[in-house]
């Protein structure tokens, strides 16, 4: 059952300065299903999180729908919209930053109930935080603590625990572990699948860390300057990357295993500005090896490469290593 | 890598041990930590955050601020002596020409009122280094050029803030390593920094050791740099070295809990993660059992005192008293 489905989503930012403008996400169609994790995946300025803040509505999208639980949020009026956030909510990169340090956790945990579920009196509102609060991990008593008095880890769970208390259906997280150290990063992440499992979240999970996306999500899609270049199950992606630009973002990992080194491929220069003037063609053709004329002159649609897998290039079918490997060495940009 | 050439020992730091004195109380910070780097390698640091890496390596190059002190030990340069006894004044002259350092944040190692030119001609001109307009600037357009910045006038031209991270981050690798030292210690230079990015800032970094008698002191918490980039890694918990090795050794054949536990925690499709649970220990008191014990699931009774840093096969040491029950190594 498709729970959150965006259509031809666009974005522009005016930059600053009034010179230029900066197509933060231009025309992103995607789809997630009830209880699934579908990740977006890129490098900084890719347009990852403006897509997440747009299925939140926290910014209002230029074109497109965003159609959740089968309504256009873009409909919504600001009563309806926040009525909708119970069921739509978002953990942040940083949760330091996105915790009020003069309140309580318990506060905390507990306001998104004071808007979202009024009936309930103080006492049953308390009882629903020390629950949620051991859901995620954290004894009840840290109710009566301040953010700067956790670590950082039980932070993030404090996060988790004020997205999941109102019962949502899909929850945005965004970088939920890239500033959290290796063990409490698996940690958040067992516990983000724990509750998924139980209580049927699906997730639309940011970030740029490969081997995390590899393992929470079953799709992905690959962002490159606000566009989607390839979306698909994760392990025939993973295994199979088909746009260049995966293949590339691919090639960057680095293995744990000191006898496996993955083939290296590397494209040409820095990722763009978005503000630059784009010609038609693809968004990547300055950089890609494999680029040709044909890439140039046209718009290049997501395609079906097969079921459930669309990528955006038109030499989709032919792309291999040895094609990218007489590839320009990367380094800095003009 | 020919094993002749690693043979010469660059840096060699034996029993360093920095503190943090507070009013109150101590922040034992590091504790005897051991550690070499020879020519032509490099070698890892890595831990969770609050191990002492960072302040191990600020420790070394004479960067620490007040009140953390170096309390014990010595930093051998090879040519150079012992850099924790050097007075501060000599200590500048070494610092950037003998030992390069680049700091995770390249943004806090610029000055932003300073263009790109002048910062590098301050480089020379401090190490009294011939540093005449046309000079520096020649000189600096090369290094720059050599980091893989392809516009090296534009950079020279312009100031901090015009700079992407990944630019700003080889500019500042690019400075250290100006006045070709035999040592660059690098801390967590990748941090932040897109994968795509990283790799590239890496393999520079790599090519300047490869055949070299130069060397590198990496930290980092990404144990897929150390594997991919580091030929030895030594592992930190608490302030103390509780593993060392080659990488392969250390990385197939784990023989520390928090080594096995830290290589656990990488997600991999279809495997289930360790759940290292608890969290780095108080470093105020020094624990006189083994500082892992909390958090460790194999602990048993020998775990009560303190385990010291022992060679269980050539090149690989461990501190863990599981090590000599299994037996493999000296035991």
């Amino acid at each position: 059952m498709v729970l959150l489905e965006l259509e031809g989503v666009s974005k522009q930012f005016h930059a600053r300065g009034g010179k230029g403008i900066v197509r933060a996400v231009s025309n992103v169609t995607l789809k997630i299903n009830a209880g699934e994790t579908v990740s977006l995946i890129g490098e900084s300025g890719s347009g990852k999180s403006t897509l997440g803040r747009l299925v939140l509505r926290l910014l209002e999208p230029d074109e497109g729908a965003v159609r959740f639980d089968g309504v256009d949020l873009t409909q919504l009026s600001v009563k309806e919209m926040r009525e909708m956030r119970s069921k739509l909510q978002v953990v942040f990169q940083e949760p330091f930053e996105s915790l009020n340090p003069r309140m309580s956790i318990g506060d905390i945990v507990g306001e998104p109930l004071i808007i979202h579920d009024r009936g309930l009196n103080s006492d049953a509102r308390k009882q629903r935080v020390r629950e949620t609060l051991e859901r995620v991990g954290l004894s009840p008593d840290s109710s009566t603590r301040l953010p700067g008095q956790l670590s950082g880890g039980q932070q993030q769970r404090v996060g988790i625990a004020r997205a999941i208390i109102t019962n949502p259906k899909l929850i945005v997280l965004d970088e939920p572990t890239s500033s959290l150290d290796l063990s409490v990063r698996a940690q958040i992440l067992s516990l983000l699948a724990d509750l998924q499992r139980e209580l049927g979240l699906a997730y639309l999970f940011i970030s740029h860390d490969i081997s995390t996306v590899e393992y929470v999500s079953q799709r992905i899609a690959v962002m490159y300057l606000g566009e989607i270049l390839e979306t698909g199950p994760v392990s025939e992606v993973i295994k199979d990357p088909r746009h260049p630009y995966t293949r590339a973002l691919l090639s960057s990992r680095l293995s744990t295993d000191p006898n496996e080194s993955l083939p290296r491929l590397r494209l040409i220069g820095d990722i763009g500005s978005p503000t630059e003037v784009r010609a038609v063609g693809c968004v990547l053709a300055p950089r890609c090896p494999m680029a040709i004329d044909a890439c140039r002159s046209q718009a290049i649609p997501l395609k079906e490469f097969a079921p459930n897998h669309e990528v955006a290039c038109i030499r989709a079918e032919e792309t291999s290593d040895a094609l990218l490997s007489n590839s320009i060495s990367g380094g800095g940009s003009n | 890598m020919t094993q002749t050439v690693m043979t010469q020992t660059l840096l060699s730091v034996k029993d360093l041990s920095v503190e943090f004195v507070g009013h109150k109380s101590t922040v034992h910070a590091v504790n005897g930590v051991n550690l070499r780097v020879n020519a032509g390698e490099i070698v890892g640091i890595v831990g969770e955050s609050g191990c002492g890496k960072s302040t191990a390596v600020k420790g070394i190059l004479g960067l620490l601020q007040a009140p953390g002190k170096v309390t014990g030990g010595s930093a051998e340069l090879a040519g150079h002596g012992d850099l924790l006894s050097i007075k501060n004044k000599n200590l500048r002259k070494v610092r950037g020409a003998s030992v390069g350092y680049v700091a995770q944040n390249p943004f806090g190692s610029l000055n932003p009122i300073y263009s790109i030119e002048e910062q590098f001609r301050n480089i020379l001109k401090a190490h009294g280094q011939p540093s005449a307009k046309k000079v520096a600037r020649e000189r600096a357009r090369a290094m720059l050029t050599s980091v893989g910045i392809a516009g090296p006038d534009r950079v020279l031209d312009g100031y901090s803030h015009q700079l992407s991270g990944g630019m700003a981050q080889r500019v500042v690798i690019a400075m250290a390593m100006l006045l070709e030292p035999e040592l660059i210690i690098a801390d967590e230079p990748t941090t932040g920094l897109d994968v795509t990015v990283q790799r590239q800032i890496l393999d520079l970094i790599r090519d300047r050791v490869v055949d070299s008698t130069r060397g590198i002191l990496l930290v980092t918490h990404d144990l897929g740099v150390i594997a991919q980039y580091c030929h030895r890694v030594v592992v930190m918990y608490a302030g103390k070295v509780v593993e060392a090795g080659s990488v392969e050794t250390v990385f197939l054949n784990p023989a520390h809990p928090y080594t096995s536990a830290l290589l656990g925690a990488i997600p991999r499709p279809g495997h289930e993660l360790t759940r290292l649970l608890g969290s780095v220990p108080d470093l105020r008191v020094v624990p006189t059992d083994c500082s892992f014990r909390p958090r460790c699931k194999h602990a048993f009774e020998a775990c009560s005192v303190s385990p010291d840093l022992r060679e269980i096969a050539p090149d690989h040491l461990v501190a863990c008293h599981l090590s000599e029950r299994v037996g493999h190594g000296a035991s």
